[in-house]
């Protein structure tokens, strides 16, 4: 069985194809929240898992069960920081980041310096921007996908990527140059942020991981 | 995530956040529980029952957690594998000995799946660090150090030394009660081989715990004692320093050793390169007293925490009872109103906004004080700190142009708009061509030397005349040492040569000596001029003032 007719008949009230599904997927949406929300992520997992149930007419045949999963996980994700920042103050994850939230920097932990680098890195840019990353990098997503996931036309989705990236060197070049501790993640740091801008735009047709 | 999808980079570039198997253990089976029901069944550590991962960082995950036995919430460290290999028994005992309201207790140590695990009290709060970050008085931050230095002495009572202090070590409890966390989990490189510098990467985090390959945490670089630094053994003392370094962020909001990498701020601690705090963030008594603390020599430091908890708070009485943080905000309210009225003006140095904080009606004892103690060290000790063949002269340097102006406020009945324009000429009268600006009800006159405020406050109006020094009194000192030096060489060297005319070598001492007495001379010369000018200066603004005023009183009838 597909996730999307494991979602059927969760739906229809077997737990065990429930189960089943939330086994698949928990890793995803768990690395999903990790980089993004700082402290407890429990109840953030389990509201993306039920928000599923709810508008499963939406998950579109060619896109796949999980472009519909985060794109749910997102618009968690967007209500959490909402009524974490509450008040009067409009959260807008188009030009916020984990860090403009709030979020630190120190609580990433990073299996060593590049990495925790590139982490804090994608925590400086836009929310939205680090979603779509992420999920190229650690979700092999295609453009399709990210299009459904922030639900936005293929076109824009492809636009969305190429500023992500773009935003995502400009921060590595940022902390490179004032921040005190990447002297040798830099030159490597480099060698991959060129690489990644480097990569000619026509090459990524859509069923392709763009990133 | 597509069948048809081939990976374009088979490396990824970056790898995604890991968590620890335990914590993931934890969120699938607590998370599985609430979705289809069933009692989850708990993961534990020990006897505890984790609840919820509060926070990750370089030394491993953070739970709360529920001592089933003794019924009561705790929070759990899981300390990284690297970190686990060494005895903390000594250190359990030690704390468990220890018990004071202003250090984390810690209930039990203990071992999972070969990971050392702490369980210790759960505070709900922030770190200090976090703590510090909203705006906060300077009271108030006093107070929570003194709280966190006993906490520290407390500890040091029974022989524990922190070795990592700083302010993300200190939890503030929703209570407002700081107390200190980790004690002794950082350990110099090898106990056997002293003053052997640590073995700390290049590109180290200076605000993260640096650790060794062998997971050895060697303390923050950042708040590293000179001690540390150079590899030996840190005691009570690199505890006390690391806490000034920590009070001296807390004060100023940056760090009191700047390098551009380790090594350079590695070269600062050690060879105490202290960066002087802007004039008036932290009152010079509270300096001193945190500029010992920060003393590269041990000996030089206080003997102990709690003598320099004592000096702590009595420098802040010194300074007239507690600074009034309201005070300081009317200040800082007045000063960005002063800039965005006249955007062109440069921004306010702190110097500046003191000096309004004068000018401005706020005429708190505690802001005049701070004024009178910034100008008190002008002239004297730079006139004794600058010895020919020392570097010296940066500390002068470095001195605000505030600190050498001449000030003199006078109080006097209210000046009318017309009253103002007369006020206006007599200055033009006396100093010379200036030009005015109107900010808000103030009117400011000024020219390349003087400037006059016309400040309303109340019924009243205060006046407040300046002499600008600034570029005189930082230029003059250079001039006369480079005329003493000329000076020196030209009377002194013929002599010497008429003396030894053989003795080259004598010669050449001559030519430095002279050199060092003609600059140390002629500085002392230029500070005792200006000191002296200092007095006719303010005799001047004294008698324009009180023309002024008289000025106004005799108008304010007729108008």
């Amino acid at each position: 069985m597909d996730d999307a007719a494991l979602l059927e008949a969760w739906t229809a009230g077997d737990l065990d194809a429930g189960s089943q599904l939330f086994e698949r997927n928990f890793e995803s949406v768990a690395r999903f929240f990790r980089n993004k929300v700082d402290g407890p992520i429990d109840d953030l997992v389990q509201r993306t898992f039920l928000g599923c149930l709810e508008g499963r007419e939406r998950v579109r045949g060619e896109s796949g069960f999980r472009a519909y999963l985060f794109g749910v996980a997102r618009n968690v994700l967007g209500k959490h920081w909402r009524s974490r920042m509450g008040g009067p103050t409009e959260v807008d994850l188009e030009s916020e980041s984990v860090v403009d939230l709030g979020g630190s920097l120190t609580s990433v932990y990073g299996r060593d310096r590049q990495q925790l680098t590139m982490l804090n890195a994608l925590r400086r840019i836009p929310v939205q921007s680090q979603v779509v990353l992420e999920l190229c990098y650690w979700e092999s997503a295609t453009a399709a996908e990210i299009a459904v996931v922030l639900d936005i036309p293929l076109g824009t989705a492809k636009t969305r990527i190429r500023r992500a990236r773009q935003l995502l060197s400009e921060q590595l070049a940022a902390l490179a140059s004032g921040r005190l501790a990447v002297r040798t993640t830099a030159t490597r740091l480099e060698t991959w942020a060129r690489g990644v801008r480097e990569l000619p735009a026509e090459k990524r047709a859509p069923g392709r991981n763009p990133c | 995530m597509t069948e048809v999808h081939e990976a374009v980079a088979s490396d990824p570039p970056v790898a995604p956040p890991v968590d620890a198997p335990i914590e993931l253990d934890r969120l699938r089976r607590n998370v599985r529980a609430e979705l289809f029901g069933g009692e989850a069944e708990p993961t534990r550590i020990g006897r505890f029952r984790l609840l919820a991962c509060v926070g990750r960082g370089g030394m491993g995950v953070v739970w709360s957690a529920h001592d089933d036995e003794l019924d009561r919430k705790v929070a759990i460290k899981l300390l990284r594998p690297e970190l686990s290999a060494r005895d903390l028994t000594n250190e359990a005992r030690a704390l468990a000995k220890l018990s004071h309201p202003n250090v984390v207790s810690v209930f039990d140590v203990g071992e999972h799946g070969g990971q050392r695990f702490i369980a210790m009290e759960f505070v709900e709060g922030d770190t200090l660090r976090m703590w510090l970050a909203q705006p906060r008085g300077l009271s108030d931050i006093v107070d929570v150090f003194v709280a966190a230095g006993e906490g520290l002495a407390a500890a040091h009572d029974v022989g524990l030394v922190h070795r990592d202090f700083k302010p993300d070590n200190v939890l503030v409890g929703a209570d407002g009660r700081p107390r200190v966390l980790d004690f002794g989990l950082a350990r110099p490189p090898d106990p056997g081989a002293a003053s052997e510098p640590p073995a700390l990467d290049a590109d180290a985090d200076p605000l993260a715990t640096s650790m060794t390959q062998a997971g050895l945490m060697l303390g923050t670089p950042a708040y590293m004692a000179p001690e540390q630094h150079l590899g030996d053994s840190a005691d009570a003392r690199s505890d006390q320093f690391a806490f000034a370094v920590a009070l001296y962020e807390g004060l100023t909001g940056a760090l009191p050793f700047k390098g551009a990498d380790l090594r350079t701020l590695s070269l600062a601690v050690v060879r105490g390169k202290l960066v002087t705090p802007p004039s008036g963030a932290v009152p010079p008594a509270l300096f001193e007293v945190v500029k010992r603390a920060l003393s590269v020599d041990p000996d030089a430091r206080y003997p102990d925490i709690r003598t320099l908890i004592a000096a702590l708070q009595g420098s802040v009485q010194d300074s007239g009872g507690r600074l009034d943080t309201r005070q300081v905000d009317a200040v800082l309210a007045r000063a960005a109103e002063l800039q965005a009225a006249a955007p062109s003006r440069p921004g306010l140095t702190p110097a500046e906004v003191e000096a309004v904080a004068v000018e401005a009606g706020i005429d708190a004892v505690h802001v005049n004080r701070a004024t009178s103690e910034a100008l008190a060290p002008v002239v004297t000790p730079s006139a004794a700190v600058v010895l020919p063949n020392e570097t010296a002269p940066a500390q002068t340097e470095s001195l605000p142009a505030f600190v050498y102006d001449v000030s003199i406020t006078r109080r006097c009945g209210r000046v009318s708009h017309a009253v103002g324009q007369l006020l206006l000429r007599e200055m033009e009268r006396r100093e010379g061509s200036g030009k005015s600006e109107q900010l808000g009800a103030s009117t400011v006159w000024q020219n390349r030397t003087t400037e006059l405020h016309i400040d309303p406050v109340g019924d009243e109006t205060r006046l407040v005349l300046r002499r600008k020094l600034g570029a005189l009194a930082r230029s003059r000192p250079w001039r006369y040492g480079a005329m003493g030096a000329m000076l020196f060489i030209g009377t002194l060297v013929p002599l010497a040569e008429s003396l030894f005319p053989h003795a080259e070598a004598a010669i050449v001492l001559v030519v430095f000596f002279a050199i060092g007495m003609g600059i140390f001379n002629g500085r002392k010369l230029a500070h005792y001029l200006h000191e002296r000018e200092r007095g006719r200066h303010r005799d001047e603004l004294g008698a324009t003032a009180e023309r002024l005023a008289e000025l106004t009183e005799a108008n304010t009838f007729v108008a």
